[in-house]
């Protein structure tokens, strides 16, 4: 099987700057795609360089097979979605969305009716005769979507197209994107560095980090197992702590952290002794008040004294410093009906962490 | 607080009244002029009464009419020469990083920082010496030698009419959000199409601009035109100066006060293709104005 | 190593800026250094040079000569040219800076556009024509000779001074000093001048310490522009002068003229260059410093 665009070894250099490190990339047909990373990790170059508003220094790109490296943009399937929006600012929301059409000659009778369809497809039917400065930027949004779909591109490219926009119509608008990739059936690749964005809208997402790709995977994989440190701490909230195999057995390790120890499960086959991260996300951390005496067991948990606690509306978070280590802990608890799910929990005292194995994940240093 | 505002309110009276003075300074002499481009008497020193006379005398003086039509054919030619010129420079400018592009935006930056009188010995250094390898080649004696005039003026005027030019397109250029070429490339267009259908709407403006700085730049040129200029090629400014050595004629102030107001007609202008492109690239939420 | 495509971009941004860079290089960068060329040759008796290699001509510029001739010696008119220059630009400094700052003070758009304009348009007009205005205005038979008349006064002669010319420097000047201050003082945040007061400074200080320095850049842009828009005045000196307080650019003109010596002019027009180009390293430098 073959990848609707796929990109192998490509690498881009601007100067002796090396944006995109000797990347492979494989695209399926019909999938939502988000590049996601931190500005200047090469996301936005990778998706110019699908587009050919930039050529790769080295590598081939190949859109259905068919090698698309050397075709200069205007010759490519594949449509972008600006994150300025690049609306001409002398055409009409209507001419704006025919411009496509009217270069490949269609008939008049077509444009007007794709052009119908596609404002009628981002809900921006009786805007048609407006000009771009005329509508609000969540609008302009939806026009330069139309725009760029209403020509039906194999593949669509979004870059950071909804940064632009506030809180709220940034949330409406993931939503309108799953519905209209659901109704177009077209492929997808969406640049982000928003967390949020890439999870609830992909079906996968590439984590980008100095130009190469850390992990491309689902985005329920992506946040339970993640596979190194940068992603751990990119996608949501983790608590990365320092520790010490101290025993395996067979896909279950335990960990020396702090002054205590926590199970985990692990894949990787790993050695008394070696020294790793742990990842734990702070909703899956308990905190077990430990009055005087510390509890025992198999494998007690590391204890702590509670440094802070903040009140986040629907949730709270406490922050525990591991006793005979300057590593710090955070856990989130849900409130119930605004009483804090710590119970009396304050700043000072004492407690023991707990985790489930299956919370805790063990990233190779 | 009185005194805060009495203080403030002192400042800007004496502001006020030495910006006065500025401005009087600056409009006197040419409002004076104009004033007494319909005095009837011969001198500036009376006011006699008013008359039309003094225009009505231009279209007669076919010395000053054939200046007149030297500086329009001049103007006329150099202008959308020089427009088209500057615009496929600021294109080839702003159009990327290039090697050398240090170096040559400094030789661009010579017809801005030149002392005209600098420009107009050059030139004149220069185009002689080109003139005489010319006869030389085409074997043209002096009865028939291709001597300054007209060919040599037009030269030198696109030559600074696209410098200048050149400078207020690059700006419209660099103020264009470079994704709307992308954008068009992107949606299917080649870059001719992209131009055509893109960026000169957007940049028209500055093109507009451009055209009418490089219009008024050649019609008011006196010291470069004096050294490229031949006889029978004498244009506006220079028929003018050479009156103006001679003796003062009232008639002069009817074609200065005009000069003037063309100056005026096409600043007005150029003002208002300007104000055109900032109100387009203005975003607002106001009431749309449909289908317009 | 680049790529195909990457290469024809290259190509056809090279072609589009070809036209304009081959024009300037061959009406500009090529007629100047032939200029500093014929300064180091020997003048051919009817204009145009011998291609013969001497220093002759900047000995003769540097020599204090007490000969009678026209312009008593080059240095004296050198020195004189500079002199001047500096003087109108500082005063045309002390004059702008009070209108840019009234113009940045108005509080509506209409009223600040409204200055701006009144300031362009002699900036726009034709050059010729402003200068032509002060002559007819102060004429032995021009209007203000009239006035005096009118008010029982005695006619006062005005023209062909070096006063005169002095005044019609600075009346030249004073928009291109007026448009980049303006920049300048629009640019300059009131709450770092009210920081500077609250703190206890007083008027004055407040001007010098925290005022200046925010406007330095286009303060020492507009007086490099306008110190070598007046080193290189033509026609003020010739119109308003009458011969009698020549400049520089008068010499240039008179030995490329009448005194047909070309490297002598040449030699002229390669030293006033070397002093606008002092004049604008200067404020490179002054800026430079500002910056870091």
């Amino acid at each position: 099987m073959q990848g609707l665009v796929e990109l192998r070894n490509v690498t881009k250099r601007f100067g002796s700057h090396v944006v995109v490190d000797a990347m492979d990339l494989r695209i399926e047909g019909g999938e939502f795609l988000s590049l996601l990373g931190p500005s200047g990790c090469g996301k936005s170059t990778t998706l110019r360089m699908i587009a050919g508003l930039e050529q790769p220094s080295e590598g081939r790109l190949s859109l259905d097979g068919a090698d698309i490296t050397d075709l200069p943009p205007h010759k490519r399937a594949v449509n972008t979605v600006f994150q300025s929006y690049a609306l001409f600012p002398h055409l009409s929301v209507s001419d704006n969305i025919a411009y496509a059409l009217r270069l490949r000659r269609a008939g008049r009778t077509e444009i007007a009716a794709q052009v119908r369809d596609a404002l009628e497809m981002v809900r921006m039917g009786d805007h048609a005769d407006y000009f771009p400065r005329q509508i609000s930027g969540g609008q302009q949004q939806r026009v330069a979507l139309a725009r760029a779909i209403v020509a039906r591109p194999r593949v669509l490219l979004l870059d950071e197209p909804l940064s632009a926009l506030d809180l709220k119509l940034r949330q409406a608008m993931r939503l309108e994107l799953k519905r209209i990739h659901r109704q177009l059936g077209i492929t997808f690749v969406f640049v982000t560095h928003d967390q949020g964005e890439a999870l609830t809208m992909s079906d996968r997402v590439a984590v980008m980090h100095e130009g190469r790709v850390l992990q491309l995977d689902r985005p329920e994989e992506l946040y339970e197992r993640p596979a190194s440190r940068f992603v751990a701490s990119f996608i949501g909230d983790a608590n990365l702590l320092n520790a010490v195999v101290a025993r395996a057995e067979g896909d279950c390790v335990t960990v020396k952290v702090g002054n205590g120890e926590l199970p985990a499960k692990c894949k990787l086959s790993a050695t008394t002794g070696t020294a790793i991260t742990l990842s734990v996300r702070p909703q899956r951390v308990k905190l077990l008040q430990s009055s005087g005496g510390a509890a025992t067991g198999a494998a007690a948990g590391p204890t702590g004294v509670v440094v802070e606690m903040t009140f986040l509306g629907d949730a709270t978070s406490a922050v525990v410093r591991l006793d005979g280590s300057d590593q710090q802990v955070t856990a989130v608890r849900l409130n119930v009906e605004g009483v804090s799910a710590f119970g009396d929990l304050r700043i000072g005292d004492s407690v023991q962490l707990a985790c489930e194995p299956t919370a805790v994940h063990v990233l190779v240093r | 607080m009185t005194t805060a505002r009495t203080r403030r309110l002192a400042s800007t009276w004496t502001l006020g009244s030495i910006s006065a003075v500025a401005l009087f300074m600056l409009y006197l002499p040419v409002a004076v002029l104009v004033v007494f481009s319909f005095n009837s008497a011969r001198t500036g020193a009376v006011w006699e009464s008013f008359t039309l006379d003094w225009y009505r005398s231009i279209p007669d003086d076919r010395q000053l009419m054939r200046a007149i039509s030297n500086s329009l054919w001049i103007a006329l030619i150099a202008t959308p020469v020089s427009t088209v010129l500057a615009t496929m420079l600021a294109l080839g400018m702003e159009g990327g990083r290039f090697r050398g592009k240090r170096s040559t935006e400094q030789v661009l930056n010579l017809p801005i920082v030149a002392p005209e009188i600098i420009t107009g010995v050059s030139l004149l250094a220069a185009m002689s010496l080109a003139l005489r390898f010319l006869n030389d080649v085409l074997g043209r004696g002096n009865a028939d030698a291709i001597r300054f005039g007209r060919p040599t003026i037009l030269l030198a005027h696109i030559a600074f009419d696209t410098a200048f030019a050149t400078l207020i397109v690059r700006a419209s250029l660099r103020n264009l959000d470079p994704a709307l070429a992308e954008a068009s490339l992107d949606l299917g267009a080649t870059r001719w199409q992209t131009f055509w259908r893109v960026i000169l709407p957007a940049i028209r403006p500055g093109v507009l601009g451009g055209a009418l700085m490089a219009l008024t730049l050649s019609i008011d040129n006196f010291v470069i035109t004096f050294f490229v200029t031949g006889p029978g090629s004498t244009t506006l400014p220079i028929e003018i100066y050479a009156r103006l050595r001679r003796t003062i004629s009232p008639s002069i102030n009817a074609v200065a006060t005009l000069i003037f107001a063309a100056s005026i007609v096409v600043l007005v202008a150029a003002l208002f293709a300007q104000a055109l492109g900032s109100a387009k690239r203005k975003p607002s939420a106001e009431a749309p104005v449909q289908g317009g | 190593m680049s790529s195909p495509l990457e290469r024809r971009e290259k190509r056809l941004l090279l072609a589009l800026r070809s036209p304009g860079v081959l024009l300037v290089v061959a009406l500009y960068l090529i007629p100047m250094s032939l200029v500093v060329a014929y300064s180091f040759l020997s003048p051919a008796p009817a204009g145009g040079v011998r291609w013969q290699w001497t220093l002759d001509s900047y000995r003769e510029l540097l020599r204090a000569d007490e000969r009678a001739s026209l312009y008593n010696g080059y240095v004296t008119l050198l020195w004189r040219s500079v002199w001047w220059s500096a003087c109108a630009t500082v005063v045309t400094l002390v004059l702008s800076l009070p209108l840019a700052v009234f113009i940045a003070g108005r509080r509506t758009t209409f009223a600040k556009n409204a200055l701006l304009v009144a300031v362009v348009v002699p900036f726009w007009t034709s050059m010729l024509v402003r200068i032509y205005a002060v002559r007819f205005l102060l004429a032995n038979n021009g209007p203000i000779n009239g006035w005096l008349d009118l008010f029982g006064l005695e006619r006062r002669v005005f023209l062909n001074s070096p006063g005169i010319v002095f005044v019609g420097l600075v009346y030249t000047a004073l928009p291109f000093m007026v448009l980049p201050l303006y920049a300048a003082v629009e640019r300059v945040d009131r709450n770092v001048l009210s920081a500077a007061r609250d703190l206890g400074a007083n008027a004055v200080q407040v001007f010098f310490t925290a005022f200046i320095p925010l406007v330095r850049v286009g303060l020492v842009a507009g007086c490099m522009l306008v110190f070598v828009l007046s080193v290189s005045q033509y026609l003020v000196p010739t119109l308003l002068g009458g011969g009698k307080a020549n400049m520089i650019a008068n010499v240039i003109e008179n030995q490329f003229g009448e005194a047909q010596n070309w490297p002598m002019g040449s030699a002229i027009a390669v030293t006033l260059v070397a002093l606008s180009l002092m004049g604008t390293l200067w404020s490179v430098r002054i800026n430079s410093e500002a910056r870091s």
